[in-house]
């Protein structure tokens, strides 16, 4: 009896420490290849760190589903936007031709870009579908540059994790991992179906990430801060929607 | 257990509930960027939605259903023999 349990005590000590360092592990195998997520914290955070870092390891590469032109929606939704700021309605009088994107942070360049400045960059577009959480969806072409391309221009350092995107729109900003913010299809848009990005869609400089969900397609893009932490951007779970109880990682 | 329960069972647990997860990953744009097939078979986006929203409201019913005749064969000694794997009332049987 008393061998019976000492070598069962033995027996569970051993699973138990293998199980803890077994998830400390992964735990730091995580942290280390970028598979948490910064709202890994509370009741949803282990559900979110799942989600984001299995999807990362299933779809790192994988391009968004691309439509024929046919398929282009007739009536591409406009979302409801906030009341303009009297700074927007003044740049949106002089044709936007006084826009700055700034690019600042890891970069060996900090530099600010005019709207022709970055029509003048290679450009690229890709018929995808922008999804709500909502519910609803349409597809469209969206024109850009790929956002690969103006971090290539500033130079972005190695050790760089984030890509950190303010909005002109008052407490909206957002941040991608260097996965999604290299990734082909992720444009920093100013064009669809043809046409300059109306108002309505986030013009003049729209974030578009065809792989996640709508609401991370930020309009109205004016600064963009590279960084290996995101901490110190507002409460440290990256993004205004996060910090309102939405999810930082949307790929759903 | 009569035949009509049975092939409820078969079918919530083979049909409804592997279409209400195949349905919801086609839903994630992440997830159809890896395997555009699984949401082009369903129709699209809003098929699979669609699709999506009556299984769960079916599965719902079910669960509804499921717990009345649970609570109506007794409800205490139906929940033991589900945790417990012995039937207190063998009569219960047919």
């Amino acid at each position: 009896m008393i061998d019976l349990s000492r070598r069962k005590l033995i027996l569970t000590g051993l699973a138990a420490t293998a199980g803890a360092s077994g998830l400390a592990m992964a735990a730091r195998l995580a942290q280390k290849y970028g598979l948490v997520p910064p709202d890994h914290g509370g009741i949803y955070g282990l559900g979110e760190t799942l989600t984001f870092a299995s999807q990362r390891l299933l779809t790192r590469h994988s391009l968004a589903r691309e439509f024929p032109r046919s398929q282009i929606s007739p009536r591409p939704f406009p979302n409801e936007l906030a009341p303009l700021t009297e700074d927007f309605k003044r740049l949106q009088a002089g044709s936007f031709a006084e826009w700055r994107l700034s690019v600042d942070g890891m970069v060996a360049q900090p530099a600010s870009f005019s709207i022709s400045e970055l029509k003048s960059y290679p450009s690229r577009s890709h018929i995808t579908e922008l999804v709500c959480e909502e519910g609803w969806s349409y597809i469209a072409e969206w024109i850009g540059v790929p956002l690969s391309h103006v971090l290539q221009v500033v130079g972005v350092h190695p050790q760089a994790k984030y890509v950190v995107y303010v909005s002109m729109e008052p407490d909206t900003w957002d941040s991608i991992d260097m996965a999604d913010a290299l990734h082909p299809q992720t444009f920093l848009c100013y064009g669809v179906n043809g046409n300059e990005l109306p108002v309505a869609h986030g013009g003049p400089l729209r974030m578009r990430l065809p792989r996640q969900l709508g609401y991370k397609n930020v309009k109205f893009i004016a600064r963009l801060t590279v960084t290996d932490s995101l901490k110190k951007f507002g409460k440290g779970v990256g993004s205004a929607a996060s910090e309102a109880g939405y999810a930082w990682y949307v790929g759903i | 257990m009569p035949l009509l329960q049975r092939l409820t069972y078969v079918f919530v647990i083979f049909v409804l509930f592997p279409l209400v997860i195949w349905t919801g990953l086609a839903l994630s744009p992440a997830f159809i960027s890896a395997f555009p097939a699984s949401v082009t078979l369903l129709g699209g986006r809003q098929s699979a939605r669609t699709i999506h929203f009556f299984v769960s409201v079916a599965l719902v019913l079910f669960l509804l259903v499921h717990v009345t005749m649970v609570c109506l064969a007794g409800f205490r000694s139906r929940t033991g023999a589900m945790i417990t794997g012995r039937t207190a009332a063998r009569k219960e049987h047919t």
